[in-house]
């Protein structure tokens, strides 16, 4: 038996125009993951300066300097249908590695801010 | 296994109207391409954000600014081909801002300058094609439109996504 779950993960952004790694470990319990969706606590700075690198298991799903905002959705967008599908990919070693970079952008003057990296994941309920 | 990856290819943009040809390389391991996005980066020296020309004349418009839809004014117009597929394989226009985001929506007249497009944007997808390859390389040409409507050089970085499926 298995059902849906939804994982959150957060990176700080402390400083400007740099790259934020982090590796997050997903659950023992998770057998595929179905998609992704990046938000923030200022959706105005993740969508005009970020880009990211997104690897699971690693391989890599989303190059270097992949634009952040591809990743996102709108408010407009019906929350069943927000999560970028990645077609149930295997967690494998479980390894979720982020690698957020900040861009410069006159449009956006630079504060500190928060992504977080939403997964749509299936797991397993047997022990 | 992933069976599905995306490449990513820069380009350099700098000069009023300018007009450029590329090779973009794909790995040994590529069986078909599945679909293109495009992306553009600014530079710190660029103008204001390009929303195209200046909006009409809303006063002597008798539609309501609400329903008008707006024609997105493309940064650039880019077009690629695969030298084993005769052809342009895809051919579009490069924009930047989605003028249209607004639409038929009454909450945005309460909240004018409080939402934008990173707020109630629609979900993006790529453009979706079926090209098999046989041969690792795509020629593309690009050009500038952005540039010419600020009648001034921007400075800008083109982002082309290739969606590609691996063999097995």
């Amino acid at each position: 038996m298995s059902k849906r779950i939804k994982k959150r993960f957060d990176i700080p952004v402390i400083d400007q125009s740099a790259v934020n790694s982090k590796t997050f470990e997903l659950d023992k319990n998770i057998i595929s993951v179905h998609g992704i969706l990046l938000t923030s606590d200022r959706d105005d700075l993740l969508y005009y300066r970020g880009s990211n690198k997104i690897e699971l298991n690693r391989q890599e799903i989303f190059p270097e300097g992949y634009e952040s905002k591809l990743l996102m959705t709108g408010l407009n967008v019906s929350p069943n249908d927000r999560f970028y599908n990645l077609g149930g990919i295997a967690p494998g070693n479980g390894k979720l590695k982020i690698d957020y970079m900040d861009n410069y952008n006159e449009l956006v003057a630079f504060v500190v801010y928060r992504i977080s990296i939403y997964l749509d994941c299936e797991i397993s309920e047997e022990v | 296994m992933i069976k599905e990856e995306i490449i990513l290819h820069r380009e350099y943009i700098q000069k009023l109207g300018e007009q450029k040809h590329f090779k973009m390389e794909l790995p040994q391991d590529v069986k078909r391409i599945i679909g293109i996005e495009t992306g553009v980066f600014r530079y710190a020296s660029s103008n204001a954000l390009f929303g195209g020309n200046p909006a009409e004349d809303l006063q002597s418009d008798p539609l309501d600014p609400l329903f008008k839809i707006s024609f997105n004014d493309p940064v650039g117009r880019l077009t690629l081909q695969t030298q084993n597929f005769p052809g342009v394989i895809y051919e579009a226009d490069v924009t930047q801002t989605e003028k249209n985001w607004k639409w038929a929506d009454f909450t945005q007249t309460l909240y004018d300058g409080l939402f934008d497009q990173f707020s109630h944007d629609r979900k993006r997808h790529e453009n979706t094609i079926m090209i098999d390859v046989c041969k690792q390389t795509i020629e593309g040409f690009y050009k500038d439109c952005w540039g010419e409507h600020q009648s001034d050089h921007v400075e800008y970085e083109l982002l082309i996504y290739l969606w590609i499926e691996k063999k097995a």
